[in-house]
């Protein structure tokens, strides 16, 4: 079982992430998850399309 | 990996309702204030008493 | 890999907070479940500053410490990711003030509660009072709705909220005494006052407020 707490060694070996860094992937998270939701509602708009053209 | 996990049927979207969401937010901040106000009138409370036992002669304490 | 078979505590290069390794802020027993929890092995690995903002926008869907059989949530895994990073306090103040994920600015709220100095819990949280998003919460009891402002009203004043039990907050009064702190501001506040004796809506809720403590 492996116990790895903060150590000197992992904060070392670490990339330094600066607050820009934290901003433009917050951004970027949020730009892919509205994507995402315009395509969830693209593809149950297609859907229903096909379901009424089936009627 | 499955991380749709049973979410119990909750919805978290926000305003559904605008108006009845910030008149249910608006009931629990009363409520917090009102809750804030009891406990300074308390502590005024204890305080006052704590002055007015200092402030008794030697035979009035007793 | 022997020397990492214990819990070896704090090393030269890191920093305590309260004056502890920060991640024994959290008991030991939920941490242990954390650190066997297979979401935390695959997906907390390697986590960093920035990665960890992908983990609370996509695998967050409830805050809450642990459920059904004593599993961790995703939620009480990435606030043991942050206790083990240790984000400096401009990024944790980044998390919790950015627009877009309200489940990143609740782990940012539990985890400032648990090691930023007492004024600063007071100031950074309070402003989330006024906060009312939605939020799922999670526990053994179930799933359950709770409002941003209940769950740091919950931070502010009690000691133990989603199954964490919390450090030692000195009261806001402690604090005001003190001049360390200024009265709570309330968006409520000007309308309060103005309306105290003409307004009937304030003394609607007020009575509102009487009666459901009556039936309570």
């Amino acid at each position: 079982k492996q116990h790895i707490y903060t150590s000197g060694k992992t904060l070392e070996r670490r990339k330094k992430v600066t607050i820009e860094d934290v901003r433009r992937r917050i951004e970027y998270l949020h730009k892919k998850s509205q994507i995402e939701e315009g395509n969830k509602q693209q593809q149950f708009d297609i859907k229903k399309r096909i379901e009424e053209f089936k009627k | 990996k499955s991380l749709n996990e049973d979410l119990g049927n909750i919805d978290d979207t926000d305003g559904l309702d605008p108006e009845v969401e910030y008149n249910a937010w608006r009931l629990r901040e009363l409520k917090r204030i009102n809750r804030e106000r009891e406990l300074l009138e308390l502590a005024e409370k204890e305080q006052d008493e704590i002055d007015r036992r200092r402030n008794l002669t030697e035979e009035e304490r007793l | 890999m022997a020397e990492y078979t214990t819990d070896r505590g704090i090393t030269d290069s890191s920093v305590t907070i309260h004056n502890v390794n920060p991640v024994v802020l959290m008991e030991k027993i939920l941490r242990e479940r954390i650190q066997d929890a297979l979401y935390f092995k695959e997906l907390c690995f390697a986590i960093d500053e920035e990665s960890i903002c992908d983990r609370a926008a996509e695998d967050v869907k409830y805050i809450g410490g642990h459920y059904g059989n004593l599993k961790p949530t995703p939620f009480a895994c990435l606030l043991f990711s942050l206790l083990q990073l240790n984000p400096s306090a401009d990024i944790v103040k980044e998390y919790l003030n950015q627009k877009h994920f309200k489940y990143l600015t609740a782990l940012a709220a539990i985890f400032i509660r648990m090691t930023f100095p007492a004024v600063e819990v007071y100031t950074l949280l309070e402003p989330f009072l006024a906060d009312y998003r939605k939020l799922r919460i999670k526990s053994t009891a179930g799933t359950k709705l709770i409002y941003m402002d209940e769950f740091v009203d919950e931070l502010l004043i009690k000691e133990r909220v989603c199954d964490i039990a919390l450090i030692r907050l000195p009261k806001r009064q402690f604090l005001e005494d003190e001049d360390k702190l200024d009265p709570r501001k309330s968006l409520l506040d000007a309308e309060l006052d103005s309306d105290i004796s003409s307004d009937d809506r304030d003394y609607d809720s007020i009575s509102e407020l009487r009666k459901e403590k009556e039936v309570n």
